[in-house]
């Protein structure tokens, strides 16, 4: 639990936080009404004010591998009750942003990492969603081949999946956003 | 005005019954809407988790697509479209650099001015309480009706400025409009797991299971929702809920529009309501 | 001829150090019209003194500039030693050599010509000067208090017994405030009602004060020593010297339901005719004519009336203005708590066991609605858990505001240790984000409810609150173990926030004081004048100027007693003479400097001839309300006005001074 603070490498990552986050991390009091409604706290390795202390601490290593940046479902109970205002879900959007740009794989929460860049190929390569595309890439991905199968023939019957998939007709375009912030 | 709809791709596969049953109730309604040109993914959860950038830049496209298409207001049904509509509009009101980026990689002119709705809003602003009320023919008295909210509807309140992000009212009083009797309880508007549905099954299923038990406690026949996320989680786990935790729920999960569609005299099969994973055969029985 | 010494001070280092001080003195001396130039070391000292003195004597000087601190610091020091020797006080004038010149620069080059240059700017200064006197203000000696809450009550007792008269208005139909609301008081746990009953007793029966309940402030105006006040007594609808307090017409009176008590702060009902607590003073009903039914009703019920002994009540009286004059006022407005509603997420006006702390405490009175046995509201249980939630509101710029309340850590300490007196193998939970408790014997209160009362301490906030089968779930967060907490509490204490009385930034705009962004009575000076309001004459007591305990209010409610008892010790009062002054000939009466002036200093005055013919109307500055800022200065078009002391042609020689 011992960390030595390397002021260097503490501002460093801070700042690259706040400047994406437009925000302060030292705004944060450190009460924990985001961590207390935090409907996934119950998985998480850090709470969310965990993470802010340790983001301002500069412990890039831990926060960036922590398994909280990806539990978190972005439902924003924690900024709409922050008393001070502060983008508690924002700040794990960067982070989970800085983690993939650094090219850091979760350890532990990899599906969920791999589920939002397999959604985001299916965005990239149709424009919209192919739900049963999106399924079966995920699950080649994960190779959780099996789970959650016993649903598809009934999803399937009630007409639920669809066999053919709507493309946006201007991919060109998609493709020039994808390419101009990817 | 020019009414754009932006359907999301959810209701082109597997919430297709909200499609189904809004379309019926906005013809009752009379309201004209037309689906935004060439519309493309608003990036759901995916995009701003992995990149804000692109987050604000899909939507933007859809929005940019409408507003040159002269249309004033948009209707996003699906609770997670329209909050990443909101929140793309909001970044770019208070971004300019980002905006004029986005611009610029659109190669479209864009204003920023249109009126992004949900499902709820766009009911009680467009239609009306009044004309709902009217054109009400088979009300659903006797039925118990809870609405679950979640989150991306009211939350965040600085960006979808709707409702009271702790005590939301809009569905329940769209629920009594219909002659239902709106039930309260504990967690309208805790989150059910969202986006993790597929990656986190076991998380969502606790977070579903204690909505539905809670929603079951309080002598619900049913529950309304306004989200495809949302439904998918309630409805779509709702069996695998009841074997996880050994105890049965047996709540039909409606759109909200599925619910107005019924008393508007719509039948059960005009809405899509036999798409849904959950029977609602029994329960429909109450008002027929 | 002008005969003027200059003394230039070291103040030891503070100014030797970086200004060359016996250069300055040298240049001094070949000013003309100096006659004289020295350097000493502390000139503020005695030997400073005398040294000053000597020269004005035996040089016979005319004006002395000395070249040293900031006026602010010494500028009377020199004036009284001037004037000891004959000379006017207004002939003195300071260079400030040290703050804007020693303690800002570094060059010592640089510094000893700035230092010259501002010396020399006084010295062609102190040629023009010309005599000024002090003005004298009448003084009415007798005081104002606005507010009958413990600050109010302990002002009016202290001036009251220091022989002077004072009228203290209250607005609700007795004295009493907040602190008779309360149960027992941090940190010694003595019984509110009994320490402050007395109070209130002494109050009513001490000759020299006039008490108005039921009555506000309307209008004020005049300035310090001369404030004529109007007081609106509001229409009671009794004979108050006929009321003996029987009670015999609130005990029959028929509306007795779904009137909300706002003395148990809605814990239980009151009639219509009412006293809003049974030691009430004056112990006099009122009939809230809002809900009774003689009222409501075209006179129908007259039941009160037909109970009433001495015959006392008169559903004719009318609101009454009252006029009195008054040299001081005491500003003691006191505070509201914040509305709960505000946090939908811990449920307050959905869930009945949702309380606010002053309902608790309400609820622990023997005086309140349950007699001091706790009990829920919604069932009337004992509740065996109670969730006690700190910062409520406080520390909250999202929802409330930004500040700390101050007094909240400490009470709820309390509810939680006095809890557990009152239901043994209770159990109370306490969620704090920080705990302060910083005055004598705070801290070992708040650590004896933990230690020896067994109240659980959690480090966070609450997000949600839930009703789940008669019991309340509390979620919040312990952030020191890193956990999420649930706890099924019988009952909820919200410590709400306090904020200023509704209405106290009308107030202070009728008062012409100012008040922050809260609506908080702002102090003259926040460390050195903490009774004064920004106006002269205006005194501040209580939570009126930010949230304060008892012991604190009281302190401030004496120091604004003893801050008129001086000022009544004089028989004038003196204000520096430095003060507008208009030129009645070339006035053309447009009165922009009654629009600029902030101090409602100027008034219009008819210029008459001898039959009473009003010729002109003119501007006329009210020295005893005038600050001397000169704002008027600069806004007369016709230059009719001048500031004594600053005059065009004393500001223009400053500046050709400095012409090369």
């Amino acid at each position: 639990m011992k960390t030595v603070i390397n002021e260097q490498e503490r501002r460093n990552f801070a700042r690259e936080v706040e400047s994406k986050l437009h925000d302060k991390l030292a705004k944060c009091y450190q009460c924990g009404k985001c961590s207390a409604g935090c409907p996934v706290n119950f998985e998480m390795d850090f709470t969310p004010n965990q993470i802010i202390k340790m983001t301002e601490l500069g412990m890039a290593d831990k926060v960036l591998d922590s398994k909280t940046i990806w539990l978190c479902v972005s439902c924003n109970t924690c900024s709409t009750r922050c008393p001070k205002g502060f983008e508690v879900a924002g700040i794990m959007d960067v982070l989970r942003e800085i983690a993939v740009n650094r090219g850091i794989e979760s350890k532990t929460e990899k599906e969920v990492q791999t589920f939002h860049e397999v959604f985001l190929d299916n965005v990239k390569s149709n424009g919209r969603i192919f739900e049963l595309e999106l399924v079966g890439k995920y699950k080649l991905k994960t190779k959780h081949l099996f789970r959650d199968m016993f649903l598809a023939p009934k999803m399937i019957e009630k007409g639920k999946l669809k066999i053919h998939s709507d493309r946006v007709s201007n991919i060109n375009q998609i493709a020039k956003i994808f390419k101009d912030f990817e | 005005m020019k009414l754009a709809y932006y359907p999301g791709c959810s209701l082109k596969g597997t919430s297709f019954e909200y499609e189904v049953s809004l379309l019926k109730i906005l013809e009752a309604l009379n309201i004209e809407i037309q689906e935004i040109p060439d519309w493309n993914c608003c990036g759901a959860s995916a995009a701003h988790s992995l990149n804000h950038n692109l987050s604000v830049a899909l939507p933007a496209r859809n929005l940019a697509i409408a507003e040159n298409n002269g249309f004033g207001e948009v209707l996003a049904p699906c609770a997670a479209c329209s909050s990443r509509l909101k929140t793309a509009k909001y970044e770019m009101g208070s971004d300019d650099i980002l905006k004029k980026k986005i611009t610029d990689s659109l190669e479209m002119p864009y204003s920023n001015s249109l009126n992004i709705s949900n499902m709820l809003e766009f009911l009680i602003n467009v239609a009306g309480k009044e004309k709902i009320k009217s054109l009400v023919k088979k009300p659903l008295s006797g039925l118990k009706v809870a609405s679950y909210y979640g989150c991306l509807l009211v939350r965040p309140p600085k960006v979808m400025k709707f409702d009271d992000p702790e005590r939301p009212v809009t569905m329940d009083e769209l629920v009594a409009l219909t002659g239902a009797v709106p039930v309260d309880y504990s967690y309208k508007t805790e989150c059910c797991g969202a986006i993790n549905s597929l990656s986190k099954p076991d998380v969502v299923m606790a977070l579903t299971g204690k909505i539905l038990y809670d929603i079951k406690e309080h002598g619900a026949d049913l529950v309304v929702v306004a989200c495809p996320l949302c439904h998918s989680n309630l409805d779509v786990r709702q069996r695998e809920i009841e074997r996880k935790y050994a105890e049965r729920i047996g709540l039909p999960v409606l759109f909200i529009t599925e619910l107005l569609g019924l008393a508007f005299g719509f039948s059960p099969e005009e809405l899509a309501i036999g798409g849904h994973m959950v029977n609602a055969d029994k329960v429909l029985k109450k008002i027929s | 001829m002008a005969r003027i010494g200059v003394f230039v001070c070291w103040c030891g280092s503070n100014i030797a150090g970086t200004v060359d001080v016996k250069k300055v003195a040298e240049e001094a001396a070949k000013i003309p019209g100096v006659v004289e130039a020295v350097d000493y070391k502390y000139m503020c000292s005695d030997p400073g003194q005398n040294t000053l003195r000597k020269m004005i004597k035996e040089k016979n000087l005319t004006g002395v500039v000395l070249a040293a601190c900031s006026p602010h610091m010494h500028e009377n020091t020199f004036r009284k030693a001037a004037v000891k020797e004959g000379l006017n006080p207004y002939f003195i004038e300071i260079a400030n050599i040290r703050e804007q010149v020693s303690w800002v620069h570094e060059d010592k080059e640089k510094a000893t010509g700035k230092a010259i240059d501002l010396l020399k700017m006084m010295v062609e200064k102190v040629k023009k000067n010309k005599p000024i006197e002090d003005v004298r203000v009448p003084l009415t000696k007798k005081a104002l208090v606005i507010g009958g809450g413990i600050s109010g009550i302990q002002a009016a007792l202290d001036i009251a017994n220091g022989g002077v008269e004072v009228i203290l208005v209250e607005k609700e139909p007795s004295i009493g405030g907040k602190m008779i609301q309360l149960d027992e008081t941090f940190p010694t746990l003595d019984c509110s009602s009994c320490i402050m009953t007395p109070k209130m007793v002494e109050v009513y029966q001490h000759p020299n004060i006039k008490l108005y309940t039921y009555s506000e402030l309307e209008e004020v105006s005049g300035y310090i020593g001369n404030f004529n006040v109007k007081i609106k007594k509001k229409a009671r609808s009794i004979v108050e010297k006929d009321c003996t307090g029987c009670g015999d017409c609130w005990n029959i009176c028929p509306m007795h339901k779904n009137v909300k008590s706002e003395f148990n702060v809605n814990l239980s009902e009151r009639t219509a005719i009412y006293v809003p607590f049974p030691q009430a003073v004056p112990l006099i009903p009122v009939i809230d004519r809002s809900v009774c039914l003689h009222f409501k009703k075209g006179g129908k019920c007259q039941k009160c009336y037909d109970a009433c002994g001495p015959k006392c009540i008169n559903f004719d009286l009318q609101d009454e203005i009252i006029e009195e004059k008054v040299g001081a006022i005491v500003a003691a407005t006191g505070y509201d708590l914040m509305e709960n509603s505000l946090y939908g997420e811990y449920g307050y006006g959905k869930f009945k066991d949702v309380i606010s702390g002053l309902q608790f405490e309400r609820l622990l009175s023997a005086s309140g609605p349950t007699e001091g046995v706790v009990k829920r509201p919604s069932d009337g249980k004992t509740p065996e858990t109670i969730v006690f939630i700190q910062c409520v509101g406080s520390r909250d710029p999202e929802k409330g505001v930004p500040y700390c309340s101050k007094v909240c850590c400490m009470y709820t300490a309390k509810h939680a240790k006095l809890f557990a007196h009152k239901v043994h193998g209770s159990q109370s939970y306490v969620f704090y984000i920080d705990i302060r408790a910083t005055s004598k014997g705070y801290e070992e209160f708040v650590r004896g409810t933990m230690e020896n009362e067994g109240a659980i301490y959690l480090r966070g906030r609450v997000s949600k609150i839930y009703e789940d089968n008669g019991k309340l779930i509390v979620k919040g967060a312990d952030t020191l173990s890193g956990n999420q907490v649930e706890i099924a509490a019988d009952m909820v204490v919200l410590a709400t926030g306090v904020i200023p009385k509704k209405g106290s930034d009308k107030m202070a705009q009728m008062l012409g004081i100012s008040y922050d962004k809260y609506g908080f009575y702002t102090e003259s000076h926040p460390k050195l004048r903490p009774a004064e309001s920004s106006t002269a004459g205006i005194y501040l007591a209580g939570m009126a100027q930010g949230p304060r305990d008892i012991p604190e209010s009281v302190v401030s409610g004496s120091a604004a007693a003893s801050k008129i008892l001086g000022l009544f010790s004089k028989s004038e009062y003196e204000v520096e003479g430095t003060i507008a002054s208009v030129n009645k000939t070339t006035c053309v009466g447009c009165f922009y400097c009654k629009r600029v002036c902030a101090y409602s200093a100027i008034s219009k005055e008819e210029i008459k001839d001898r039959n009473g013919n009003v010729l002109k109307v003119v501007a006329n500055v009210n020295s005893g309300l005038c600050a001397g800022c000169g704002a008027c200065v600069n806004a007369c078009f016709s230059k009719s006005i001048d500031l004594k002391g600053y005059l065009d042609e004393q500001i223009f020689a400053e500046i050709k001074s400095l012409a090369v």
